[in-house]
């Protein structure tokens, strides 16, 4: 066991290192949890040396609830200005970018171009949308109708979200497949980091295939602005033209909803039914407490267990004592939704499934002014999608071995092979 | 909060110390909760300083969020200053549909004309 010596020592000298959050072998076989649960318990924040993606040598884990909440709730002193997501960060805050895109804006900023948009996914608004999402759903099952065995992630993961955000959107039939392609394609370029420049992220490669959607973006826009409809392309649209948003920050608004909106509820809808099938203990509470009417709750569970999005990032602004630590000017904060989700100080045998627990803010989405914006529509997708296969009484089991993703953001699956019983 | 629930009124809602400026937060269970504001604070940041349960205030004020929503008790609305134009967008955001009455408490600045506001909490922000 080492001392700690309270001195003004560079961070990094404060203990053995537990695990290297910026490898993706770190998260090849699981979320390291045990290593969340040790840097949870360390004094202060867990300083993680690294050259990539930051300017200072190194960024500071935040792995407790309330200490991502305090930092979540200061966008003034830690600023998205930077990049909102490791390693997408160390960006110019000067940038175009930075100025025009939600997850890189803070206040009063971000809150113009949040406000564009709050309407659409509001949630009586998403209420409105259950019957066309439950016949969405319906069609999907349909199709497996006839499969014996079949790949859950490629059947259920990737149709349910990509049909219903094309809809949301007002994407055409079309274009549906390849909106899914590309959306799976931004979050896998976040991916392979050897061979940068110290400091450099993976902002840039991001960008670059972010932008492949850009044409098809703005063609988009010129046919809802013949034909309104109404979708988030019509109303964004029409937002450019009374002036409320840029040209830019229309662009990067629904290249942002096309991403976001696929990948974190893509991952959630495989997650949940691997965490199903491989947990007897799991499967009972799930059945159970949907038949005790607890269904949202049971979609809450999940989701605070999986945390899709396990970080998001600030940057801040200035020198600033933080949770014990001296944070400084240009330091990255890397908030650990999915370790915060299991804090014990915040939730009771907080590895349990258990859908009757009576905590129930959870950091699934994150918290503050950029708590996510479709959280009412994730919600509905996993809760309609258990529902009718509840109704359609679909036994599935596991046939061969899932497979996870390696990224140091998303908590992925790619595959998920079952079988019918 | 020294003096909470020791002297109550006759309507059940708890005092705050004799004196201090407060707001009172009708719970949709009846439940009446008094709490203490400052000038120049909103009510939503005095609801969340106490922990008022039912009020979130999750953007911090920014009219981004919609879940602080409050309905003014009929006898107080005409004497909170007016919805901005942006405030009235934004209530339609609101999880419970909002009425005449509806306010984002963010935009309400706490001020001795308003020294013991009624305001009702929806059932839900989000």
């Amino acid at each position: 066991m080492s001392i700690t010596i309270e001195t003004a020592a560079s961070p990094g000298e404060r203990g053995p290192a537990i695990v290297d959050l910026t490898d993706p072998e770190s998260f090849a076989v699981d979320v390291p949890h045990a290593a969340f649960a040790a840097i949870r318990e360390r004094p202060g924040l867990y300083w993680q040396p690294t050259t990539l993606g930051v300017a200072n040598g190194g960024f500071w884990a935040v792995a407790r609830f309330a200490d991502i909440v305090a930092v979540e709730r200061d966008p003034t002193t830690f600023s998205s200005s930077q990049g909102g997501a490791y390693p997408m960060t160390n960006q110019n805050p000067r940038s175009a970018e930075a100025r025009t895109h939600l997850m890189m804006s803070d206040p009063p900023q971000h809150s113009r171009l949040r406000r564009a948009a709050a309407k659409g996914f509001s949630p009586r608004v998403v209420a409105n949308f259950e019957p066309w999402v439950r016949e969405i759903v319906r069609e999907v099952l349909d199709c497996v109708e006839g499969k014996q065995e079949f790949d859950y992630v490629i059947e259920f993961a990737r149709t349910i979200p990509g049909l219903v955000l094309a809809r949301v959107l007002g994407i055409p039939d079309e274009n549906r497949d390849a909106l899914v392609s590309w959306a799976i394609n931004v979050f896998d370029v976040m991916e392979p980091t050897e061979g940068l420049a110290e400091g450099q992220g993976m902002s840039e490669v991001v960008h670059a295939e972010n932008f492949k959607m850009a044409d098809f973006a703005l063609r988009l826009q010129a046919a809802k602005r013949a034909r309104p409809a109404d979708d988030m392309f019509t109303q964004l649209g029409a937002c450019v033209d009374n002036g409320e948003l840029s040209q830019e920050e229309f662009l990067n608004w629904v290249l942002l909803m096309m991403a976001a909106g696929f990948e974190t509820t893509h991952t959630a809808i495989g997650q949940s039914m691997r965490m199903y099938l491989e947990n007897p203990e799991i499967a009972i509470a799930t059945d159970r407490a949907i038949g005790d009417g607890l269904i949202d709750r049971v979609v809450d569970e999940y989701l605070r267990l999986i945390t899709p999005p396990m970080q998001m990032a600030r940057t801040a602004t200035r020198d600033v004592a933080f949770a014990g630590e001296h944070v400084r000017e240009g330091d990255v904060m890397v908030m650990y939704f999915i370790a915060g989700n299991r804090d014990p100080a915040v939730f009771s045998e907080p590895d349990r499934f258990n859908p009757w627990r009576t905590e129930t803010e959870t950091l699934a989405f994150g918290s503050g002014v950029h708590r996510c914006i479709g959280a009412h529509l994730a919600k509905l997708e996993v809760r309609i999608l258990w529902e009718e296969l509840r109704a359609r009484r679909v036994m599935l089991r596991l046939k061969g071995q899932p497979r996870r993703g390696r990224s140091i953001f998303i908590n992925q699956l790619k595959a998920l092979p079952v079988r019918r019983v | 909060m020294r003096g909470t629930g020791q002297r109550g009124r006759s309507d059940g809602t708890n005092r705050a110390e004799k004196g201090v400026p407060e707001v009172i937060f009708i719970h949709p269970d009846g439940r009446r909760e008094a709490v203490p504001a400052e000038d120049g604070q909103s009510i939503m940041q005095a609801a969340t300083n106490a922990g008022v349960d039912g009020v979130i205030g999750e953007c911090g004020g920014s009219l981004s969020c919609a879940t602080c929503h409050v309905f003014v008790d009929e006898a107080w609305a005409s004497r909170a200053p007016p919805r901005s134009d942006l405030e009235e967008d934004m209530l339609d955001a609101a999880a419970v549909e909002p009425t005449r009455f509806s306010r984002l408490s963010c935009q309400i600045k706490f001020a001795p004309d308003i020294d013991g506001i009624v305001v009702r909490i929806p059932t839900m922000q989000r």
